[in-house]
């Protein structure tokens, strides 16, 4: 057992070097396609001397696959570059607002597989009685709604309307409120549907005939027959909703006025500090790389017939 | 007969058959129509309506004159909505294509050559998945700009991913049957290969996921116009509207909540239209 | 269909004197499916003796294994638009034969094995697990609930009991690591751990080669003649019924065409049917091979019709028979639920009874 769980791991950590390494490349190129990195990084106001002295710091000078070493080189250090609009290093810019976005994904997490799960359930076991009919039409409504519009919607029911919540920013209890039931809407609307399909793939299998004969206490055979053999796709699924939220938080701040990484790149972007956009994208992407990773180690120990590849 | 309905019994019955096209479907195709026809025919008719400011006009709720009100700028939104159909639409459609093509390429090269090429595409898969979605199009965007052009590769770059697994896999099926091998011997080469017997088979996984990537990619335009980064101003869009609305959220909120509807109303008839294709191509299809 | 009541459950008249540990009245199952509704049963009756094996033979199709899952209680509502009859075990009748608990079966009584017995056991659980899970679950006959070692050291037991080399080490195997002859030791041993005293087994050795379906049987005997529980035993093959029945019962869309013993059966069998399945049956236990197949196709179970099921197919129709559907006519003599009886029109079979019907 202990092997096998060693192998997994080699094998993953191994994955997440590669991807990084395409991550890292592409974010290269992109950078370098822009135009002249110089004008990029450069204040408005530079002189002719100041964009050469520039270039040489900044090694824009050299041949490309030079500069591609560097750059890797930099990157495994942790140096992204200095961002021109903190003036520190993009990294500590980036790190230091990482944790807002962090919060706003995990909590959305936590409360899409608090509710969809169970409620999924449910609607499986009631499957086409009018609770399930009108779970999954509020799950089709939650997937067809685009995430900014929902936050809007409930930036004008509870702030404006109801006057319950403050309508932008950060710092309180009532501040996380809104942006997090925005996040929460889709990813549950998912995983809802998800469970649900799954519970019912499960509850048609043989084995769930046999499992009434032999008359187990229900909870029991909810958790152990039905859910255990449903978690795998379901745990799939919520690793690459986690994806999708980080992606649905970068809107969700712009619209709450969060001081997340999403409110960052987009400044960083209209800005041209690049420094903070390459540190943005490659510690995203790690995060996701490395997440999916953890939930692929996860859903092999789950299930015993996967064989190690 | 006998093993059929014990699955079926097993499983609860099937006490609604979800193939009926349904008056709930019609709605959603007639939806999709004047969807289609405000495309094509929007800014002809509404075009100048659309533009035309008015300052005595302004921030007017919904009612006879405006069916959708006017906004900060007296302009009205219902024309507005209308002529915010066309790009939508045609980033839509088109980005769609351009993810198809270049997945299915990616995934035909997977399957059919298989060692070394899979490998290389799969690793290509997972380092495009690493990207959150809305920051890679930004990304790509603030580098190439906001062209029509530069849209629809960025909206088909975000989804091939899934088109290419779809493919592989239909191309690993399709290769493991014995009859591939024979009209190998028999010196097909590999083009007739993929053209006789690979792309017959995919239409229809093609089509399903292709109908799940359009609503996908219609909020992804969206969100886009949202941000400023998508369809950009003074041509309407409807992300564009619902952004520049949100100062009058208080006094004016049908700015931003018509178009947003249009928007849900729109995916949603998709989303609903690709759901009932998908029971009737293939009901074991998840 | 029988009135809903509210107690479902009353104590059978004469479940001691009638001496059966299982009796099925006018059982109908008529079940939902994409396609219209598929009428499985209609209307059939029988009983088991305590220590009797019972073969239930007949195509697929013939709604053998419906009736037995819907005895179990696995039917609900919503799978079954009509489920009606009666069922008496141990000493209690079930008039409302809907499943009222979808996580849970009829009576500890009942127990059941499957054909696929792989697929039938839950593959993310050891079968030790299971094994335990099931003694834990059970109150068993002296009472009480049993601790977790004492249900382990139970599971070994049973596991011998069921030939398994090396119970103790299987207790720690995946479904999936154990062969088809395994898993379906597992499941017998399952089964009988809480004693039931009626084993219904659906094609339990379809799925399995010659050698283990002997070795299974064999084990099915054994624990018969130790325990003294009644066995049901579906099959599509003869030579499975032939080793282990003591009477068998011939299904045909959803009705019973023929009963009796099993050397009557076998040796005079009266319905054209039964006489057609066994001309085309290879009979392994005599090692011959199949013949031929009956012409025609079941009727479909989703159509009613008139008269005989069997009449497109039979060799020895006439006019009366595609009219009007004849009713089981007792061959020989005895007990209405046990003796040698046929439904069918033909002469020799119409005139030998006194036509009491079902």
């Amino acid at each position: 057992m202990m092997h096998r769980l060693a192998v997994l791991i080699l094998a993953k950590l191994l994955r997440i070097v590669v991807v990084m390494a395409g991550v890292v490349t592409i974010v290269f190129l992109l950078l370098r396609l822009s135009g002249d990195p110089v004008s990029a990084v450069a204040p408005p106001d530079a002189t002719v001397d100041d964009i050469a002295a520039l270039r040489k710091a900044y090694g824009f000078d050299q041949p490309l696959h030079i500069q591609y070493v560097q750059f890797i080189g930099n990157i495994l250090v942790g140096d992204f570059g200095t961002s021109f609009q903190y003036s520190r290093p993009a990294i500590s810019v980036v790190m230091s607002r990482v944790g807002a976005t962090m919060t706003l994904a995990v909590l959305a997490m936590a409360i899409s597989i608090v509710i969809a799960i169970p409620v999924g359930f449910i609607c499986a076991r009631y499957r086409n009685r009018p609770f399930d009919h009108a779970l999954v039409g509020f799950a089709v409504l939650g997937n067809t709604a685009p995430t900014f519009f929902v936050g809007i919607v409930l930036i004008l029911i509870f702030s404006v309307w109801l006057r319950l919540t403050p309508t932008s920013g950060s710092g309180s209890f009532a501040h996380l409120i809104l942006p997090v039931a925005t996040l929460a809407v889709a990813s549950t609307a998912s995983l809802l549907r998800m469970t649900r399909s799954e519970v019912l793939e499960v509850l048609g299998k043989p084995f769930v005939r046999t499992a009434r004969a032999q008359r187990l206490p229900r909870i029991r055979f909810i958790l152990a027959y039905v859910l255990k053999n449903a978690a795998i796709p379901i745990v799939t699924l919520a690793g690459l909703q986690f994806g999708v939220l980080l992606s649905g938080a970068i809107v969700t701040e712009t619209v709450f006025g969060w001081p997340g990484i999403g409110t960052l790149a987009l400044e960083a972007i209209s800005r041209r500090d690049y420094a903070v956009v390459q540190a943005v994208v490659c510690i995203t992407a790690f995060i996701f790389v490395a997440l999916n990773a953890v939930i692929d180690v996860v859903y092999q120990l789950l299930d015993p017939r996967i064989a190690v590849e | 007969m006998s093993g059929v309905s014990l699955d079926i019994a097993a499983q609860g019955g099937e006490a609604t058959s979800s193939r009926r096209f349904g008056p709930l479907n019609a709605f959603f195709v007639a939806w999709l129509l004047l969807m289609l026809a405000a495309a094509l025919f929007g800014p002809v008719l509404f075009g100048d309506q659309a533009m035309q400011q008015s300052l005595g006009t302004r921030l007017k709720p919904p009612g006879a004159a405006h069916w959708m009100g006017t906004d900060q700028v007296g302009r009205d939104i219902f024309a507005r909505v209308i002529v915010g159909a066309r790009p939508t639409l045609v980033i839509a459609l088109f980005g769609v294509l351009a993810g198809m093509l270049l997945g299915t390429v990616t995934g035909t090269l997977a399957g059919y050559f298989g060692g070394a090429v899979d490998r290389v595409c799969m690793a290509l898969v997972d380092v495009k998945l690493a990207f959150p979605t809305i920051l890679f199009a930004i990304g790509v965007i603030a580098v190439f700009g906001t062209s029509t052009t530069i849209l629809v590769i960025v909206v088909g770059l975000t989804g091939w991913v899934t088109y290419a697994r779809v493919q592989r896999s239909v191309v690993l099926k399709v290769n493991a049957q014995t009859y591939i091998e024979a009209s190998r011997a028999v010196g097909s080469s590999h083009l007739r290969v993929v053209c006789r017997h690979i792309i017959p088979n995919s239409l229809s996984p093609l089509l399903v996921v292709a109908s799940i990537d359009l609503v996908r990619v219609i909020l992804l335009e969206a969100s886009l116009s949202f941000l400023g980064l998508g369809i950009q101003p003074p041509t309407p869009s409807w992300g564009g509207m619902i952004n520049s609305g949100r100062s009058y959220l208080e006094t004016a909120w049908w700015i931003c909540v018509c178009p947003g509807l249009v928007i849900m109303m729109t995916a949603l008839s998709i989303s609903r239209l690709g759901d009932w294709l998908r029971d009737v191509l293939d009901p074991d299809l998840s | 269909m029988q009135p809903a009541r509210t107690d479902s459950r009353r104590p059978d008249p004469a479940p001691v004197a009638s001496g059966y540990s299982l009796i099925v009245r006018d059982l109908h199952v008529h079940l939902r499916s994409r396609h219209g509704t598929v009428h499985a049963v209609n209307g059939i009756s029988f009983a088991v003796k305590p220590g009797e094996i019972l073969g239930i033979v007949g195509e697929s199709g013939s709604g053998k294994s419906v009736a037995m899952l819907a005895v179990m209680g696995f039917f609900d509502r919503e799978a079954a638009r009509l489920i009606s009859g009666s069922v008496t075990v141990g000493g209690t009748e079930w008039r409302e034969l809907a499943a009222p608990d979808p996580w849970s079966s009829r009576s500890p009584e009942l127990a059941i094995i499957f054909q696929d017995a792989v697929s039938s056991l839950n593959p993310v659980l050891t079968v030790g697990s299971q094994m335990t899970d099931t003694l834990m679950a059970r109150q068993p006959k002296s009472g009480g609930g049993m601790p977790r070692p004492a249900a382990r050291r139970r599971a070994a037991e049973l596991l011998d009991l069921v030939r398994i080399p090396d119970a103790a080490r299987c207790l720690d195997l995946y479904p999936h690591q154990l062969s088809g002859g395994m898993c379906q030791r597992v499941m017998i041993a399952m089964a009988i751990s809480a004693d039931p005293s009626v084993l219904i087994a659906d094609e339990p050795t379809t799925a399995l080669d010659v050698t283990v379906q002997s070795q299974i049987l064999d084990v099915l005997l054994e624990i018969r003649q130790r325990t003294g529980m009644s066995i049901v035993m579906i099959s599509h093959d003869f030579g499975v019924i032939a080793r282990v029945a003591d009477r068998v019962q011939v299904m045909y869309a959803g009705r019973i065409v023929e009963r009796g013993g099993v050397d009557d059966i076998f040796s005079r069998p009266q319905h054209p049917y039964t006489r057609a399945l066994l001309a085309c049956s290879p009979r392994i236990d005599r090692g011959e091979q199949a013949s031929q197949i009956i012409p025609g196709a079941p009727p479909d179970m989703r159509l009613a019709f008139a008269g005989c099921p069997f009449a497109a197919r039979c060799a020895e129709v006439m006019g009366v028979c595609r009219r009007d559907e004849p009713a089981l006519r007792p061959v020989g003599s005895g007990a209405v639920l046990e003796r040698y009886a046929a439904s069918c029109w033909l002469p020799r079979i119409a005139d030998a009874g006194n036509g009491d019907g079902r």
